[in-house]
């Protein structure tokens, strides 16, 4: 059905002159009962078990009125969009020619509401081989954010030592559970992330305004899946602000925290809105040595998906140039999900021309260095 | 004075040929055509949404939601859109205009002719084959 | 004739609890005295614990109407200490304040100046018990507005609906405005994320309540129902408005199947009824009128925010080259805002 993969003749990519590197694409393990192989009896019975989804969030709560993933993703075994490495090279990596993809898989929100703290580490490793084994080992244009317990800091480190040398490992995606990124609490997981040069992602993993354990979105709980939709950018805002003024970025001044799918043009007047914080506090009461936002241009990332469709061009444009475009923000596509960025379109007809090869290349490099394997 | 446009007929197969709310693809003139049947007849459209270029017949043939109070449906069966596989913008099929009026572009569609059980889709410009 | 000049934002405190004695029954004053309750302080904003500046006065009218600026026509009075009862538990004793202090402004300070006007102040936990207090002062000549902090519950919900009813039964704009415990306790409106938060992380989270509101106002279809309805949204800045709004109307044209009622861009139904007061205290950096020119030019109104004003918000259109838009926001866009303000001219021309 449909022309697909072969109308999109390929343009040579190379010609404009940047690399395109994705940073956001979520790989889906279709079937998670292949995790049983890898975990102890007592594992598979907490996490199969009856009660347990496989996404974040009861379907029903808040469904996307028709799907949340693309229509024409499904693999060619009929399986779901995202689950199949080599068709994900076939349909997309090759034809919009990424360099690199950075894999996010958001199913290991799962772990956000669970007690069992063993049972969820021994969930996120078998995650972990599962997507090296599969993504990586396949093509070398797929590195991988590694998941780690949000609440068990030194599985956490452990997980982080163990993979930080495997090929193909380029981050570490955090589920956000029930402890702000800007607590002491994860100070060890900064370290060992810093020390490697992996910087931290974080992602929506559905379980936002749902799960108690999860970040809340503001004000009470939206009805409709547009509503919702809308606000998710609200968990990045916070995660933002608890690390810049947790102090985080004092302390590990090489951390680099990636907020993907969240948004980006709320940036510009938030970093207005978190230097006046500080001045209010006569720069010293946070206890920062630096204007939020210059800490936000050293260390903070964003990605352009859904890149914003203002009425006029030049508002884009503008508020591109406010949020240091050039520095803070790298190009994401979201494939295979419903609200998926066509590259060729975000680069060629969106993106002012400057602004092209820092957002396709240059910043992802500076983040990821050689661990996107450019 | 308007000068009239030849339109060529372009023969892409027989009624039979065709599942109801399946697109099938043609290369036209160098152009991807989608052509659907539907219980009120058969619609051709360019396999190009015009949001961000996604192959729109790889979406969905329906009906939708009209206008309605808050918290109150209305599906129209009559009212026939294709969705987008993407972003799921709607589009009429026989006009091609944004359903809701969500944006001013424009799907392109192609008039359709069935004769003797074959369907035609009229293109403009190019020669009758 | 004078050119309108609006503020929008004019905040009223209550020392002590003896001025509301008169305002409500023996037996409530009684209760209130006692127990444990404190009048709520008068220190600073609501939502802005950084602003270590108390307020300056702020009780006395006469003060506040001989301090008011020569070229100022209309001042909405908004009763700041009902504000915080979003985080009380209490919701009859809740009301029974809002009431006493509505009244304490229509006997203490209507009479000090007839630029004068003021929002009814309601807690946000009955519907029904704040509409029939909307009612009860509603035909009030002076009466512009309806003013609350929202308790955890989107604004676009039926709970919040009688509020709405009644605010457009008399004409009255809707103000929504910070609380002060927001992210702290349990009942009034969750900030996002998790915490604990340092006060630097409350004051950069407070719009979200704000871009929730919007977005249930608009997505639930408020203001479908309620066609004449004006929300204000004080307290919050409107730096974050544009980009929120382009979000919502890229969520619209791909879910519209879901809100069918939506039959126009949210960012249209925003502009037709939603306005920001301007935070100049807060919003400083000259971005920020980049960022208003983003918005419909009906969009903004002007607030002097006082006796909270810290620096910035007296100037805070300081970075407003264009004189027509000064006016716009100082006047006209506040006498469509608050319809009720053109009704009774000022007595000062």
């Amino acid at each position: 059905m449909g022309g697909a993969v072969a109308d999109r003749a390929a343009e040579p990519e190379a010609q404009q002159g940047y690399a395109l590197v994705d940073c956001d694409v979520h790989p889906l393990i279709g079937d998670v009962g292949a995790l049983r192989a890898h975990m102890s009896k007592r594992a598979v019975r907490r996490v199969f078990g009856e009660a347990v989804q496989v996404y974040a969030r009861d379907p029903n709560r808040i469904p996307h009125p028709t799907s949340g993933l693309r229509l024409d993703a499904r693999t060619p075994s009929g399986g779901p969009p995202g689950s199949d490495a080599a068709f994900c090279l076939e349909q997309w990596i090759d034809p919009y020619d990424i360099a690199a993809a950075l894999l996010i898989p958001i199913q290991s929100g799962l772990v956000i509401p669970w007690g069992d703290e063993a049972a969820g580490n021994e969930f996120i490793s078998a995650f972990n081989r599962y997507f090296m084994d599969e993504w990586c080992g396949l093509d070398p244009r797929y590195r991988l954010c590694i998941s780690v317990s949000p609440y068990d800091v030194q599985a956490a480190v452990a997980e982080v030592e163990r993979l930080a040398g495997e090929p193909g490992v380029a981050g570490i995606f955090v589920p956000h559970g029930a402890v702000a990124l800007g607590r002491s609490h994860y100070d060890p997981l900064y370290e060992a992330a810093e020390r490697h040069g992996l910087p931290i992602v974080l992602h929506p993993t559905g379980a936002e305004g749902n799960l108690y354990d999860a970040p809340r979105l503001a004000l009470g709980l939206p009805d409709t899946y547009p509503e919702r939709h809308s606000l998710l950018l609200q968990p990045g805002q916070s995660i933002l602000t608890s690390m810049i003024f947790g102090g985080v970025f004092e302390r590990f001044p090489d951390l680099k925290l990636v907020l993907s799918e969240y948004g980006m043009t709320w940036a510009a007047p938030m970093m207005w809105r978190m230097d006046r914080a500080w001045e209010l506090g006569d720069r010293q009461l946070a206890g920062l040595t630096a204007a939020p936002s210059a800490t936000v241009r050293r260390s903070v990332r964003f990605t352009t998906q859904p890149l914003d469709e203002p009425p006029a061009q030049q508002n884009l444009v503008d508020v591109l140039e406010l949020l240091h475009a050039d520095e803070t923000v790298m190009f994401s596509s979201d494939y295979p999900h419903w609200d998926t960025d066509d590259p060729r379109v975000i680069m060629k007809s969106r993106l002012p021309e400057h602004l092209r090869k820092p957002i396709a290349e240059d910043t992802a490099l500076a983040c990821f260095g050689a661990r996107l394997g450019l | 004075m308007t000068v009239a446009r030849t339109l060529a007929r372009r023969h892409v197969g027989a009624v039979e040929d065709f599942v109801e709310g399946e697109f099938k693809v043609f290369d036209l003139g160098g152009r991807p055509v989608g052509v659907v049947k539907t219980d009120q007849g058969f619609f051709a459209i360019r396999n190009r949404c015009p949001h961000q270029g996604a192959d729109i017949c790889g979406g969905t043939v329906t009906g939708t939601m009209v206008a309605s109070e808050p918290f109150e449906y209305d599906y129209s069966e009559q009212t026939l859109v294709v969705a987008c596989p993407w972003h799921r913008w709607e589009f009429a099929l026989d006009t091609g205009e944004s359903f809701g009026r969500v944006t001013n572009k424009r799907l392109v569609t192609y008039a359709v002719e069935v004769e003797d059980g074959n369907v035609y889709v009229m293109m403009k410009g190019g020669r009758t084959p | 004739m004078t050119p309108p000049v609006v503020d929008c934002e004019h905040h009223v405190i209550v020392d002590s609890l003896e001025d509301l004695a008169p305002h409500m029954t023996a037996s409530w004053a009684k209760r209130l005295h006692m127990g444990e309750f404190a009048m709520p302080r008068s220190g600073p904003h609501p939502g802005t614990e950084l602003e270590f500046r108390p307020g300056q006065g702020g009780a006395d009218p006469e003060a506040a109407a001989a301090a008011l600026a020569p070229d100022v026509t209309h001042v909405v009075l908004v009763p700041s200490q009902p504000l915080v009862t979003s985080g009380w538990l209490g919701h009859a004793m809740a009301m029974v304040f809002a009431a006493a202090l509505n009244d304490h402004v229509v006997e203490r300070w209507l009479p000090a100046d007839p630029r004068f006007r003021f929002a009814i102040s309601v807690p946000a936990h009955d519907g029904e018990a704040a509409a029939t207090e909307i009612r009860r002062l509603g035909g009030h000549p002076a009466a512009v507005a309806v003013c609350f902090s929202p308790v955890a519950a989107s604004l676009g919900q039926r709970h919040y609906h009688p509020i709405y009813a009644a605010a457009a039964e008399h004409g009255l704009a809707v103000v929504v405005h910070p609380g002060g415990f927001e992210g702290n306790v349990v009942g009034p409106a969750v900030l996002g994320g998790v915490g604990p938060r340092t006060p630097e992380d409350t004051f950069c989270l407070l719009p979200q309540v704000a871009m929730s509101a919007l977005s249930g106002l608009v997505f639930d279809g408020v203001f479908q129902r309620f066609g004449d309805l004006r929300v204000v949204f004080a307290g919050f800045g409107f730096g974050w408005a544009p980009p929120l709004l382009w979000r919502m109307d890229a969520e619209w044209r791909g879910l519209r199947i879901e809100v069918p009622w939506l039959t126009q861009a949210p960012s249209a139904v925003a502009a037709e009824h939603v306005r920001f007061v301007v935070d100049g205290a807060v919003e400083r950096h000259p971005g920020t009128w980049a960022l208003a020119s983003m918005l419909d030019p009906g969009a903004l109104v002007w607030g002097s925010d006082r006796p909270f004003a810290t620096d910035g918000a007296e100037d805070a259109l300081s970075g407003v080259q264009d004189g027509e838009a000064r006016a716009r926001i100082t006047g006209a866009n506040a006498l469509d805002s608050f319809g009720r303000l053109g009704a009774h001219a000022p007595a000062v021309v």
